[in-house]
């Protein structure tokens, strides 16, 4: 008689909201509101004077840094740009806080987690003349500010005059995305023991696999005589790795492997194991399979859009929401699928980047 | 007018409230049906293009950089000539990419301002109805990676011809209903007529009896109650005329 | 056959042809409305199914140009699945190789090829060479099953008919065959005596009308003989036929009577009635929930009591004008009191059409219930006169049903239209339609029977005192009749469309759920009555019923968050209907002998004032049901209302046991 179902539904792409891995699992995170004055008009652009924002990056300025200027200039901000490059070398972080001081910028937008800490120093530090204190700042491409000590807390910076967004892939969205493309019930991990993030890494991704009821198996490099893995020991390793038959291999943070990364994902796909990883360079230059990443552009844009929201809306950066990324980018590597016969199911192909 | 005629009537106009009723409410069930059908069908092919956006916006490009999203909306143009107008404004309500002839600026920007006012954050309930006066229209938000509408999706479709389709519907239902009516008070009077005949021609038989100024002979046929009773009266009415025409002769003779 | 007693029925028998009629013409519309809509629909169907699948085949083209082979194309179900489940109208999908054969489906059985309309085929092609194909299916009896939403509608429309059928042709046949056919008889009793002074009214151009005539002509004709007779008789008679003329005399003296004008009768008020409580009951299924939204704060009062205000104040306002309305009927006749309480009904309910806040509600509502107290006061005083003292419990039982019956119809209908139309509107219609009951007045209602009798009771504070401190009295007030009240306003009246709204009912299902309650009361209603007079066993009647009904008020609270939760509440509606169809007329009774035990001479004046005194609890019922939902939400509100009729059922049903007991040992 229609008594039981008279409630409207309205289902609007059920899809979009299925695939959870692609909308992190702080979506519960992130600033409510963020669509808000996030529509501004053109016109104000015109009348105000130009915001004096001063970049401190570690290698130049590069795609998230491209990303975040272009995200102000795009949003009718006038900006006048400065920027500065440590190349790669920490000691000079002393100069530019200086030249910070003396400037004076409107924000001051700090590249990536050794810049940042760096300049602003931790957030519990005790001594702060060797840190920029009074100026807003925007701490840009940080990958875990709560874990490096920039900020206590992730959802607000509770610092003054710091703020920034979180940009991780969280550990329970990455391996969903993974059971979406194929059933999971072990993964496998090959790193070195000698690099404390790698250990700290493997933990993190055993403990979240666990609650989520999926057997993390691991094999560990041989150690060379420097104490750093050895580049021969990957391919038996990986041989051993896949008789215990993952269903993914998963990546972790390790400067070994990414600057073996090449190698290590080919021994992979030899060995029949197709390779997940949350950054973009295993995908982009080996061949890893699956990917879920923040892309770099998205990265700068959310900065950006704290930014705006300091310099034009005058926000106190102290009590900032901190945003969280919501969308990943999905990449498969087909020509690596097709090679593994694993093929990518309908649902993960909609939302999915396809590569080569 | 005769009893079943008068009684007929209002047995019509019993029957008549509850056809406008029914007619009315299918009626009513029928267009929002209609409109249903159609909007789902415009949504679909809006929210294909809004997925395709969003992916891009996740790679961290720029709606204006996707080209991709202009042929597209071409294509659709010409495949379905009910679409009046496709638009993919950026969040400032700039044009970057469009197919069809420009409409009303007052209806997107009510549903522009709509957004605004309302911050979506979430962007998938975002769905506007931005219909104006000329056309039925929809707006979808596209969200990039931490959840910012960076523009919408706004498409125009004509009703017109779905309109007239439900005008056309709308007088079939009301020609249906008054021949029906029409059937139905033929039918309430041949069914009241024969129901009542009883009645009716026994009615009828007193009324003769009535103007019958010679003394109806006894009994023809009466079987009830009224009708035995009546031909007592007529008998008693007799006497008394009898009596009133015996007092006249006495008079005359006297 | 014209047997007196056997007419009566002639409104059963006719009502089965209407309502046989009825069906047939409704179905016939019915049917031929679905193949005018289908013949619009599928075509649109069809051409959505291919948008559908155009979207989905542009998926799986962008999985067959990276590469995936056609036949690899996994999660092709869970994929179609998600799709289909946004169209609920599409009921397969298939990818078909280029041989016609299925690789992949959405989930369920294949479709026998006659069941399914097959829509929107796409071609599935890669660089140019078509490797097979995607159907989409439409269910073929789609339109007809989103039409079966308005089911519930339907039936309605066919209940209010019924309703309405037997009402109206009872009218009529009273109007037009039993009316006229009950004179006659009269007349026909003294032409059987001989006696032939009178003439019928009801000269008209029916069957009845012109037999009238005829025997009026018979009549006549006689009776000028006689004149003539008498006028040449001069002034002295003769002694001869002196006694002749004595008897026809007797017999043939032309006498006009008063009661042989087409005397008033009930049936002349029983349309208008109808009409007129059919306007007040349009708005049952949703007042509250207008009260809700026309919200603003007023100074000192809570929003539970403000919301509450416009019943509670109606109740209080018809309770506390209705003996005032007595009095006035002694003073201007029913006729005129009916016109007078018109124009308040007429005006607040176009008031409240327009209303813009709580505020104006209120008193519009006020005005209302002015009108309603004059107009229904006005009713019952025509009834009482025009029913005479041997009818005067048929006259009160017509004036029942045309209450309970248009409250059905009205709540119900109103349900519907304010789910079209909106409250507002409802509101409209209603107000054109007391304005209909108004004209309808005016012309039945003949001025004979409606004089002003200098009658009417007038209340004195004594009275409120005796019914008060009275035990017998204070039990039944107290125990039964004010929970009673108090559970048909705050559960009845407030709760139930304020509950089902919270839910997400339409204000359409609300009425239907509604309806319930009036159709068990006009369907136990007499029923109940007679068999409790039958048995005598008022007291055991009431307290049934209040039990019943306090445990009939634990369903919503019990079924709370189930499926088809309507249902449950309707189930409580008729239970509810059933328990005070048991108890109130027992109530009637019991006061009836109480009033004849303790209040001696002024007996109608107690029970008067008890009728007042009642309406206490139906003011309350609205303001604590407001209260209560504030803080345990709506459905606990009515389960605690419901324990506490139960927790008066249990005291006076033991009460009753032990006075019963009391009496029988004093009696031995």
């Amino acid at each position: 008689m229609g008594w039981g179902n008279e409630r409207r539904k309205r289902g609007l792409g059920p899809a979009l909201a299925l695939l959870l891995g692609l909308v992190a699992g702080a979506a519960g995170l992130g600033a409510a509101g963020l669509g808000g004055p996030g529509i501004a008009s053109a016109q104000e652009a015109g009348a105000a004077a130009p915001y004096r924002v001063y970049i401190a990056t570690f290698r130049g300025c590069e795609e998230v840094c491209e990303a975040f200027k272009a995200y102000l200039t795009g949003r009718g901000l006038a900006v006048d740009f400065v920027e500065r490059s440590i190349e790669r070398d920490v000691s000079r972080i002393p100069e530019l806080v200086e030249e910070v001081r003396d400037l004076r910028p409107d924000l001051l937008v700090t590249w990536g987690t050794a810049v940042s800490l760096g300049m602003v120093g931790r957030y519990d530090a005790e001594d702060r003349s060797a840190y920029v204190t009074d100026i807003p700042t925007v701490y840009l491409y940080v990958s875990e500010p709560a874990r490096a000590g920039l900020v206590a807390d992730e959802e607000v910076s509770g610092r003054p005059n710091v703020a920034g967004a979180n940009i991780g892939v969280p550990l329970d969205a990455q391996l969903r995305v993974m059971q979406s493309y194929r059933d999971v019930s072990r993964i496998g991990v090959v790193y070195g023991a000698n690099e404390a993030n790698s250990v700290a890494a493997v933990a993190a991704l055993r403990d979240t696999a666990t609650e989520m009821g999926i057997e993390v198996v691991e094999e560990q490099l041989a150690l060379g005589a420097d104490g750093t893995p050895d580049p021969e020991s990957i391919a038996p390793a990986m041989q051993a790795l896949a008789a215990q038959r993952p269903a993914f291999l998963v990546t972790v943070s390790s400067t070994f492997i990414i600057q073996n990364i090449e190698a290590y994902t080919a021994a992979a796909v030899e060995a029949g194991l197709p390779v997940f990883t949350s950054a973009e360079l295993p995908i982009r230059q080996g061949k890893a399979m699956l990917a879920l990443f923040a892309s770099l552009s998205s990265i700068g844009q959310v900065a950006g859009y704290q930014a705006e929201q300091i310099l034009r809306e005058g926000a106190d950066p102290a009590t900032l929401p901190t945003p969280s990324l919501r969308r990943f980018t999905l990449l498969i590597n087909m020509p690596v699928a097709l090679e593994l016969r694993s093929y990518p199911p309908m649902l993960v192909l909609q939302f999915a980047e396809l590569m080569g | 007018m005769r009893l079943s005629v008068k009684i007929a009537v209002y047995m019509l106009g019993v029957i008549a409230f509850a056809v406008l009723l029914l007619t009315y409410l299918t009626n009513a069930k029928f267009r929002s049906l209609q409109e249903e059908v159609e909007r789902s069908r415009f949504l679909a092919l809006a929210l294909d293009i809004k997925g395709t956006a969003e992916r891009g916006l996740a790679l961290g490009l720029d709606l204006e950089q996707m080209d991709n999203l202009g042929a597209i909306l071409d294509r659709l143009d010409r495949e379905h000539p009910e679409i009046l107008s496709l638009r993919i404004l950026d969040d400032q309500g700039e044009e970057l990419h469009a197919a069809g002839p420009p409409l009303e600026p007052a209806t997107t920007t009510a549903g522009l301002h709509h957004l605004r006012v309302l911050g979506e954050a979430g962007g998938e309930a975002g769905l506007r109805d931005v219909s104006g006066d000329s056309a039925f229209g929809l707006m979808v938000p596209m969200v990039n990676a931490f959840g910012q509408v960076a523009g919408v999706l706004v498409l125009h479709y004509d009703r017109a011809p779905a309109e007239a389709a439900a005008r056309a519907v709308t007088l079939e239902q009301m020609q249906f209903a008054a021949l029906a009516l029409l059937f139905g008070g033929l039918a309430a009077l041949l069914t009241a007529a024969l129901y009542l005949r009883g009645v009716t021609r026994g009615f009828a038989r007193m009324t003769r009896w009535a103007e019958e100024e010679a003394s109806a002979s006894a009994a023809e046929g009466a079987d009830d109650d009224l009708e035995r009773r009546f031909l007592e009266v007529r008998r008693r009415a007799d006497e008394v005329e009898e009596m009133v025409v015996r007092a006249e002769n006495r008079l005359r003779r006297g | 056959m014209i047997e007196e007693r056997k007419l009566n029925r002639l409104s059963y028998g006719l009502t089965a042809l209407t309502l046989l009629l009825l069906a047939l013409v409704l179905s016939a519309v019915a049917l031929a409305s679905l193949r005018s809509f289908e013949r619009v629909l599928q075509p649109q169907l069809a051409a959505k199914a291919e948008v559908v699948a155009e979207v989905i085949v542009s998926q799986v083209d962008r999985g067959l140009q990276a590469g995936v082979p056609l036949t690899e194309l996994r999660g092709f179900t869970d994929f179609a699945d998600i799709v289909l489940a946004d169209h609920p109208e599409i009921v397969r999908v298939e990818l078909r190789d280029a041989e016609g054969r299925v690789l992949f489906a959405s989930s369920g059985a294949p479709l026998p090829p006659e069941d399914a309309a097959w829509a929107g085929e796409e071609p599935v092609t890669l660089g140019g060479e078509r490797l097979g194909s995607l159907a989409v299916a439409v269910a073929p009896g789609y339109v007809a099953e989103r039409l079966r939403e308005i089911e519930g509608e339907v039936l309605v429309i066919l209940l209010v008919s019924l309703f309405l059928t037997f009402e109206i042709l009872l009218v009529v046949v009273a109007m037009f065959v039993t009316e006229p056919v009950r004179r006659l008889g009269r007349l026909l009793a003294e032409g059987e005596q001989g006696v032939f002074r009178h003439t019928a009214a009801g000269e008209g151009s029916d069957e009845i009308g012109r037999f009238a005539r005829a025997f009026n002509g018979l009549v006549r004709r006689r009776q000028a003989r006689y004149l003539r007779l008498r006028e040449s008789l001069g002034p002295a008679t003769p002694p001869e036929i002196a006694a002749l003329v004595q008897d026809l005399d007797r017999r043939l003296q032309p006498e006009e009577r008063p009661e042989d004008r087409a005397a008033g009768s009930v049936a002349d008020v029983r349309m208008p009635l109808f009409l007129f409580f059919f306007a007040t009951e349009l708005s049952r299924s949703f007042l509250p929930i207008f009260a809700r939204d026309l919200y603003t704060p007023l100074p000192w009062l809570s929003y539970e009591v403000t919301i509450a205000l416009p019943i509670a104040l109606y109740l209080l306002l018809v309770a506390v004008l209705t003996p005032l309305a007595g009095a006035l009927a002694g003073r201007f006749g029913s006729r005129r009191l009916f016109l007078i309480g018109l124009l308040p009904t007429g005006l607040g309910l176009l008031m409240t059409a327009l209303a813009g806040d709580i505020l104006a509600l209120i008193l519009w509502r006020c005005v209302n219930a002015a009108g309603f107290a004059l107009t229904t006061i006005a009713a019952l005083d025509y009834i009482a006169r025009a029913a005479g003292r041997n009818r005067r419990a048929e006259g009160m039982a017509i004036y029942t049903a045309a209450f309970v019956t248009a409250g059905l119809c009205g709540t119900s209908i109103g349900g519907i239209l304010a789910d079209r139309l909106g409250y507002h509107a409802t509101f409209l219609v209603a107000a054109v339609l007391a304005l209909l009951s108004a004209i309808m007045l005016v012309v039945n209602l003949r001025a004979r029977g409606a004089e002003a009798s200098g009658g009417g009771v007038r209340l004195r504070p004594a009275d409120f005192l005796l019914v008060l401190t009275s035990a017998r009295f204070q039990l039944l007030i107290l125990i039964a009749a004010i929970p009673t009240q108090l559970l048909t306003t705050g559960y009845l009246f407030y709760a139930t469309p304020m509950l089902l709204d919270a839910v997400g009912y339409s204000t359409s299902v609300i009425g239907q759920v509604m309806m319930v309650y009036f159709v068990v009361m006009i369907l136990l209603g007499v029923p109940s009555a007679r068999l409790a007079d039958r048995f005598g066993r008022y007291r055991l009647f009431a307290g049934a019923g209040l039990l019943l009904a306090g445990f009939a008020a634990l369903l919503p609270a019990a079924t709370e968050g189930a499926a088809h939760f309507a249902l449950w509440v309707a189930l409580s509606m008729g239970l509810v209907g059933i328990a005070h169809a048991l108890s109130i007329p027992a109530q009637g009774a019991i006061l009836l002998q109480e009033a004849e035990r303790v209040g001696g001479e002024r007996r109608t004046a107690s029970i008067a004032a008890y009728r007042v005194l009642e309406r206490v609890g139906s003011v309350l019922g609205p303001l604590l049901a407001a209260t209560l939902a504030a803080v345990y939400g709506y459905a606990w509100t009515i389960g605690l209302l419901g324990l506490y009729v139960l927790a008066c059922g249990l005291v006076f049903t033991l009460v009753s046991l032990l006075r019963r007991r009391g009496g029988a040992a004093a009696t031995n």
